[in-house]
C-alpha cells in the first residue's frame, strides 16, 4: 500500500485530492519518528491503537480500511487497494473538474 | 520467597476472578481443584511463551510453523478434560472446559458436547460471561447455527448481567451483514440493547457500548453515498485537525498501521 500511496501524492500533489491517515500504530513520538523514516508527507490522525476512538467509531475491523470521499464530501467508495483505489480517485477528480467546467 | 511465587502465579493468571488478585490472595483459601486448574494453566502458558521465543529465533520457514504448530499446545487438551472431568460442576471445571474450547478442538460433535456441559452444569455461574467470544471464534466448528441458539439461551437463562450482555454482543455482531432482512433486524435490535443496557462491560477490545455503537454508527452512517460523518483528530505535531478541512478535495481516508 504505502509505496502506491506515496505514487499517489506525488502524481496528484497539484490537484483538488488529500491522502489523511487515521494512525493505528500507538504513541505519537514513536509514530512521529516512523513517519520521518518512511518519509510519509500527507496528514495523519493519531488514534492511539488499533481500539483508538476513530477506528472503533468506524467499527474498523481490519487495516487497511479505505473510505474514498467525492469533493461534496460523500462517501462514494469503500475498501479499495492499489490500482482499483488510484482509478476511483481518477474518477472523482474528473468529475470534479468536469463539475467546475460545467459551472462557468 | 512466598511472595515471588505469588507474583510468578499472578503473571501467568489473566483468566482468574479479580478477587483472588488482590493484595490478600496469599492468604486466601483456593479451593485444590482451583490450585490444579492454576498449575496447569501455568504449564500452558509457559509453553506457549517458549514457542514464541523459538518462532523469534528461528531461521527457516519449517522452523517458523513448527513452531506455531506445536504453540497450539494441543497436548494439553486431554489434561484440561480430565481436570472438568475429575472436578465437575465446580468453576474450575468449567473454566477447564473454556480452556479446551480456546485451545482448540477440531471436532464438531466434541465441541458441541463440551458447550452443553458448560450450559448444563455451569448456567448459574458467572463464568460463562466468557463463553460469547469463545462461540463466535469457534463457530466454524460448533456450527452456526448452534451458536446462534447457544448465545439465545445465554440471554435468556443467565442470572448475570455480564453474561447476557457479552452473548448479546456476540448475537449483534454476527448477524449485521446477513442476507435476511429479519436476521439484520435481530441483530440490531440485539446491538441497540447492548449500548442501552449493557454500554460498561468490556472485551479484548474495550468497552461493549463503544463497539456496538460503532456497528450501528457504519450501518446508519458510513454507506456509500452518505455525506461523511465529520470528525476532529490531531496529528503527530498536536495540530488539530478537522475531515470538514478537506470540503472541495477528493479525499482518501485511509485507517492503517505500519505495525
Amino acid at each position: 500500500m504505502l509505496p502506491h500511496e506515496k505514487a499517489l501524492v506525488q502524481r496528484l500533489k497539484d490537484q483538488p485530492f488529500a491522502l489523511l491517515g487515521i494512525n493505528s500504530d500507538g504513541e505519537a513520538e514513536e509514530v512521529k519518528k516512523m513517519l520521518a523514516e518512511q518519509e510519509i508527507t500527507w496528514r495523519q490522525a493519531m488514534d492511539g491503537d488499533t481500539s483508538g476512538p476513530l477506528a472503533t467509531r468506524w467499527n474498523v475491523q481490519g487495516w487497511p480500511t479505505i473510505y474514498i470521499l467525492d469533493a461534496e464530501g460523500k462517501i462514494r467508495f469503500r475498501d479499495l487497494r492499489d490500482e482499483e483505489m488510484e482509478k476511483a480517485v481518477n474518477e472523482l477528480l474528473a468529475e470534479l473538474a468536469a463539475k467546475k467546467g460545467g459551472a462557468r | 520467597m512466598r511472595s515471588f511465587v505469588t507474583c510468578a502465579l499472578l503473571l501467568g493468571l489473566a483468566g482468574l476472578p479479580a478477587a483472588l488478585q488482590g493484595a490478600t490472595a496469599a492468604k486466601a483459601e483456593v479451593a485444590p481443584e482451583q490450585a490444579k486448574l492454576d498449575a496447569l494453566v501455568v504449564r500452558f502458558k509457559k509453553h506457549q511463551a517458549d514457542c514464541l521465543a523459538e518462532y523469534q529465533k528461528a531461521q527457516t520457514d519449517e522452523e517458523r510453523s513448527s513452531a506455531l504448530t506445536r504453540r497450539e499446545g494441543r497436548e494439553f487438551l486431554p489434561e484440561f478434560q480430565a481436570l472438568a472431568d475429575e472436578f465437575a460442576g465446580t468453576d474450575a471445571a468449567g473454566n477447564a472446559l473454556l480452556w479446551t474450547l480456546r485451545i482448540g478442538i477440531v471436532e464438531r460433535a466434541a465441541a458441541q458436547a463440551v458447550v452443553a456441559r458448560l450450559m448444563e452444569e455451569h448456567m448459574e455461574s458467572e463464568l460463562l460471561s466468557a463463553l460469547p467470544s469463545e462461540l463466535a471464534g469457534r463457530a466454524a466448528v460448533i456450527g452456526p447455527a448452534e451458536v446462534q441458539k447457544v448465545l439465545g439461551e445465554l440471554v435468556e437463562f443467565s442470572p448475570h448481567k455480564s453474561v447476557q450482555g457479552q452473548a448479546l454482543f456476540v448475537l449483534g455482531s454476527q448477524g449485521l451483514e446477513s442476507k435476511d432482512p429479519a436476521a439484520r433486524a435481530r441483530s440490531r435490535a440485539a446491538l441497540e440493547r447492548v449500548v442501552a443496557e449493557f454500554g460498561e462491560l468490556e472485551n479484548f477490545r474495550g468497552k461493549l457500548g463503544d463497539q456496538a455503537g460503532g456497528m450501528l454508527f457504519k450501518l446508519d452512517k458510513l454507506q456509500l453515498g452518505m455525506p461523511a460523518p465529520d470528525f476532529e483528530a490531531t496529528d503527530e505535531n498536536g495540530v488539530k485537525w478537522k475531515l470538514s478541512d478537506y470540503k472541495g478535495k477528493v479525499v482518501l481516508l485511509d485507517f492503517w498501521g505500519y505495525w
